[in-house]
């Protein structure tokens, strides 16, 4: 095998960095967490760290996918990141979104209990 | 009846929203929980002359948001039942007996358009079988009506259902939640109303909102 270049070891540090951490996440139940997260982020970042630590065996792959030439497999990387960052910011507007709501209900609730104990303090 | 509350999400029903209650009223059912989810028109004037539980959204967030709203309401006022209703009239207030007699012996129960399927829009028929197919593939229950807005709901489900979807997916979240938690359901046929109103709103069973459902709560895995 030949020695690893830099921007190999830095990608493959980066790529353990993430795995370790979301692993570490999950282990600890931390709320935003769930099996299907974990699976996905692992996944993305071992075929990251597969395609950098053996880039023959990507191009091999991509040879079978018909993908062999340079600039089809930098486009198609693109679309990849592209659709992966896409996803992400669905999901973080998502959360905003779910937050947003959380804040008005718990705004609307007050209110209404606040309403319900005027309305007892004018009975008694 | 003193422990059932009924809950009806709002949003720009002015037109309508008096004869709903009213018709709720002639059924038998005093609590009355209105969730105006920040109507433009004068909904919200007309509900807080009602002599309703009232609350009110200061933002616009979809009905599934309204309705949980409306549930937590009752939850404070020591709700035994929850009956979910839509506010623009299109259910008939006499079909609750149905549902809370089933609900003696089950945990939710789910009102199914079938009275009146055939004068459901084509377009609607499609979405609401789309939907009802991914709830089957997603959750692995089968229901005729994954989309309706007539439920009732016991203590023990309303305690253990917890939703986060703002808008249309709500009603599919809920199938979600009944397989979670192994609640037991049944299925009571209603009675639908396809008024001139009802089919002027905008679609809330439009062909994409299927799609958009699916999509929503894959994503609610992921979060």
């Amino acid at each position: 095998m030949k020695p690893l270049a830099l921007y190999q070891i830095i990608l493959v540090g980066i790529g353990f960095y993430f795995i370790i951490d979301r692993v570490m996440k999950f282990h600890r139940k931390q709320v935003s967490q769930s099996p299907i997260k974990l699976v996905v982020i692992v996944g993305i970042w071992v075929t990251i760290i597969v395609s950098v630590l053996f880039p023959q065996f990507l191009s091999n792959l991509l040879s079978k996918l018909g993908l062999h030439e340079t600039t089809q497999t930098l486009f198609f990387a693109a679309i990849i990141v592209i659709f992966l960052m896409l996803l992400r910011f669905l999901s973080i507007i998502e959360q905003l979104e779910r937050n947003i709501t959380t804040l008005v209900r718990s705004e609307a609730l007050s209110r209404f209990e606040y309403q319900l104990k005027r309305k007892k303090t004018k009975k008694k | 009846m003193r422990s059932v509350y009924i809950v009806i999400p709002v949003y720009n029903e002015e037109p309508v929203i008096e004869k709903t209650v009213r018709e709720i009223r002639k059924a038998g059912y005093r609590n009355i929980v209105i969730v105006d989810d920040c109507s433009t028109d004068n909904s919200l004037d007309k509900i807080k002359n009602l002599n309703v539980y009232y609350l009110s959204h200061s933002i616009n967030r979809g009905k599934g948001a309204a309705l949980k709203t409306g549930i937590e309401a009752a939850k404070i006022l020591h709700a035994k039942v929850i009956i979910t209703i839509d506010g623009d009239g299109q259910h008939n207030p006499k079909d609750i007996k149905n549902l809370l007699t089933k609900l003696k012996t089950h945990d939710v129960v789910l009102g199914v358009r079938v009275k009146q399927r055939k004068r459901m829009p084509l377009l609607r028929r499609f979405a609401n079988t789309l939907a009802n197919l991914i709830t089957w593939f997603s959750y692995g229950v089968m229901v005729s009506d994954s989309q309706c807005g007539l439920r009732a709901y016991s203590k023990k489900s309303f305690d253990l259902i917890d939703t986060k979807q703002n808008t249309y997916e709500f009603d599919s979240e809920i199938i979600r939640e009944i397989a979670k938690h192994k609640l037991h359901y049944a299925e009571v046929p209603i009675e639908v109303r396809y008024t001139a109103y009802s089919l002027h709103k905008p679609a809330r069973q439009k062909f994409t909102n299927a799609l958009t459902t699916y999509y929503k709560l894959l994503l609610d895995e992921s979060i």
